[in-house]
């Protein structure tokens, strides 16, 4: 009886179910991780996390899934992964949205508190663009025309509280004039709107504008960066030309859900601080207009603060109401 | 003679065994994913755009394109099978695809869908050849005023799709635009009606409404009764289309192609709108319209033509303006923009092999697409002798899985069940559900449109006939309206 294969079948399956907490010990990961994006295939999130995903594979040994789960500027996914165990195996692609949607909608979670931040991974800055018919060559005259006109000039959007729209905002806020918003359905409307001269003024995504300006079909007055960027420097800063301490950026960033274990964070960090050192990531992001940062969690954290704290104020200002 | 230059040098990249291997992968893939109701071209394209990166630029952007207008090819055979739009576009036919299927033609059906597709890749593909710069501009020209009035002039005409009771169509219509303005308002980013779903914020999706409507309510109604769904296998009379259906549907095919031609080109309005625009058009024009909606030929050849023109017209904005005008063509130009090249209007110039590598490509892939599919039609209409027992649940099962590949949410198979509830009921009050559908897609677009054109105008209301073209749109939503109040009120003086 003791030895029979059925009892020694039992014996086995109790030794199995035993098994995980002797692995606990085993090095993470030791399965798939899955890794949340708040956005549908095709957009700058999903060309960034399908950049880094094969890298953070190789390194980590096991496979990075992305996982698009588009909608709500990034709240669905980012809800998702609160939701998930801190367990180092559902990591989730930060945008923009992370910290302008606390002053915009409803959310299920807290957008400091339910976060374990890993690494503020790139930011790209916008460029600041102009039909060629429209005569303003440079922010001063931008500014000097807009104040003689109060909301005259049309600014096109690719929607609300967009980091499109907020730029805009912004510097409205900061150079104290008044435009007229009008708002499209996502980043290709806005751009056509903009190269018919339906709308005179579009803070554009860096990659697709910076082709149009060279090409001749848009002016580029400036880009919203603190610093120039690289890819091109013969643009000045918003802040450079009249609007001192003006940014905004698109960025990346890579966060996990609060309470997850301070090892699996710190293998996190490291390995995706390699990821983005490689040539593969590095071209891929500098395509994108992209400056890498691959910054510490303390000063990502500290990042995502200021960002949201900069942007309550903006979006009370402009007078945009939350949902 | 350039352009003749031009096609010959483009034959010779896209001839290369390479390109050639590439294209052909594209186009399967395409079809394949066709088939399949919600597994769209953009889920497909973005899982192979990493593979890509090892590709030079032609034959990766050959086969990406490929996957785009196959699935225009494969999305209307589930529409005319089960009645299950397998793309977005296909939605329309399966109105009279179904009808055909349900007579026995199946066969017919699905041969005319691949060659009216087949004649309308030819032209839209000639089309970027000869003239894709110039029709990039007109583009441009599309301002909100412009798309206000087209939407209005199509709302109009959208009455006369509406089949017996107009009150019952118009009472659908708006039902439409209630479902289409669900989600985050364009113009306030107030979101409306989403009864603090977030997943309901980003309004209801085009495949959860089609799927539901047509798909869902069509099974729950044939399960009602025992011995409904014929085996329609049983009357399967020819598989190809006779000489009289090829007449009946030439001329159809021809407009088709035009009009989805002009609306690929627009941006924002795509392959959906051009499909229903020549629906409706067939419509009027037809002798006899009340063939619609009970298997007409004229039904499926006209919006399959349509939104394979307008799939291949929509690479316009693309190429030569460096627009991307939906989230497939977004795609595309990352695509470019990984390898290095900048599209746009330098494109033709800089890079030649990519540009007319590219057209000619196209003309190969849609020539590959009727070898593939003209083939597949006898497989296909077999698959009608499968008894319905097993048929439905595979279909729904379909339907779960594309619906969740759309945006990987099980919120939207719940709402695709409701969606389906709604659609039964429509079945039992016997209205049909394309009005509805057509006031969610056009709904949405009209009202964004005008408030931002008024916007624009600071609240001036003539700007609506002051510009050229929004003005022909206007008289034409006015003559179409005229001719078909006129007759019906004369019809009813007289009785």
């Amino acid at each position: 009886m003791q030895n029979s294969p059925i009892m020694r079948f039992l014996a086995l399956a109790l030794l199995a179910c035993a098994a995980p907490s002797a692995l606990a010990q085993a090095p993470y990961p030791v399965k798939p991780i899955r890794f949340l994006v708040g956005f549908p295939p095709g957009g700058s999130n999903d060309i960034v996390a399908r950049a880094i995903a094969p890298k953070l594979s190789e390194y980590l040994g096991q496979q990075v899934v992305v996982d698009n789960r588009g909608g709500a500027n990034t709240a669905i996914a980012t809800q998702l992964m609160v939701n998930s165990p801190p367990d180092g195996y559902t990591i989730l692609m930060n945008a923009p949205g992370h910290t302008t949607n606390p002053a915009l909608i409803k959310l299920g979670f807290d957008s400091i508190n339910d976060f374990a931040f890993i690494t503020l991974l790139g930011k790209a800055p916008n460029l600041l663009v102009v039909h060629p018919s429209f005569p303003p060559k440079s922010v001063q005259e931008l500014i000097a025309l807009s104040k003689k006109r109060p909301g005259d000039v049309n600014y096109g959007s690719s929607g609300i509280g967009t980091s499109v729209h907020l730029s805009a905002e912004l510097f409205q806020y900061m150079s104290g004039i008044k435009w007229t918003h009008i708002a499209y359905r996502g980043g290709g409307p806005g751009l056509v709107a903009l190269l018919s001269g339906e709308v005179s003024l579009y803070f554009g995504n860096f990659p697709t504008v910076i082709r149009q300006a060279r090409a001749g079909r848009l002016r580029a007055l400036a880009a919203t960066g603190l610093k120039r960027s690289a890819a091109a420097p013969d643009i000045p800063t918003v802040a450079e030309s009249g609007v001192p301490g003006y940014e905004v950026s698109t960025w990346w960033g890579l966060s996990a859900p609060a309470k997850t274990p301070p090892a699996i964070l710190a293998r996190l960090h490291k390995e995706t601080v390699s990821a983005l050192n490689s040539p593969d990531v590095r071209s891929r992001l500098e395509e994108l207009g992209a400056e890498i940062i691959a910054s510490s969690p303390a000063q990502y954290a500290d990042f995502i603060r200021r960002d949201m704290a900069k942007w309550a104020k903006v979006i009370k200002a402009a007078g945009i109401k939350s949902r | 003679m350039e352009l003749f230059h031009n096609l010959v040098f483009g034959f010779g990249v896209a001839f290369s065994l390479q390109n050639l291997a590439y294209c052909f992968v594209g186009v399967a893939l395409g079809t394949l994913i066709g088939v399949l109701p919600g597994v769209g071209p953009l889920v497909t394209i973005a899982m192979l755009f990493p593979i890509t990166f090892h590709l030079p630029a032609v034959p990766a952007i050959i086969m990406l394109a490929g996957i785009f207008y196959g699935a225009q090819y494969g999305g209307s055979t589930t529409s005319i099978l089960v009645n299950l739009p397998g793309e977005t576009a296909s939605a329309v036919t399966c109105i009279d695809g179904y009808q055909m299927a349900r007579q026995g033609r199946a066969g017919p059906a699905l041969a005319t869908a691949a060659l009216a597709s087949f004649f309308a890749g030819c032209v839209g593909t000639l089309l970027i050849a000869l003239a894709g710069p110039t029709l990039g501009e007109w583009a441009l020209k599309f301002g909100a005023a412009e798309y206000t009035s087209l939407m209005l002039m199509a709302l109009v005409a959208s009455a006369v799709m509406t089949q017996g009771d107009a009150v019952k169509g118009l009472a659908l219509v708006v039902l439409g635009l209630l479902v289409g303005v669900v989600g985050v308002d364009v113009n306030s980013g107030m979101a409306r009606y989403s009864f603090g779903f977030p997943e309901l914020v980003d309004g209801i999706g085009f495949t959860v409404v089609a799927v539901g409507l047509f798909a869902v309510a069509e099974i729950v109604a044939n399960l009602e009764s025992r011995e409904a769904r014929e085996v329609y296998a049983g009357k399967v009379t020819g598989l190809m289309p006779t000489a009289r259906d090829i007449r009946d549907a030439a001329w159809p095919t021809v407009r088709g192609t035009a009009l989805g031609a002009c609306f690929g080109v627009l941006p924002g309005t795509g392959p959906a709108l051009s499909s229903f625009a020549t629906y409706m058009l067939e419509k009027k024009l037809a002798r006899d319209p009340s063939r619609f909606g009970r298997g007409a030929i004229e039904g499926v050849a006209a919006p399959e033509a349509a939104n394979n023109a307008a799939a291949q017209t929509a690479f316009i904005p693309m190429l030569t303006l460096g627009i991307p005008a939906s989230p497939i063509m977004a795609l595309m130009l990352a695509a470019l923009t990984l390898q290095g090249i900048a599209a746009g209007p330098q494109v033709m110039l800089d890079k030649p092999d990519l540009f007319w590598g590219l057209v000619a490509s196209m003309w190969i892939g849609n020539l590959l697409l009727v070898v593939l599919n003209l083939p597949l039609v006898g497989l296909w209409v077999k698959l009608l002798a499968v008894p319905y027992r097993w048929l439905f649940p595979s279909i729904i099962l379909f339907c779960c899985i594309g619906n969740y590949s759309v945006s990987n949410n099980p919120f939207d198979l719940y709402l695709c069940a409701i969606i389906g509830v709604l659609g039964y009921v429509l079945v039992k009050l016997e209205c049909e559900p394309a009005p509805l559908l057509l006031g969610y897609v056009l709904g949405p677009l009209l009202e964004e449109n005008l408030r931002r054109a008024l916007l624009i105008a600071r609240g001036d209301p003539t700007v609506f006939f002051t510009r050229p073209i929004s003005l022909a749109f206007m008289i034409a939503a006015v003559l179409i309206f005229v001719v078909m109040v006129v007759p019906a009120r004369a019809t009813r003086r007289r009785t």
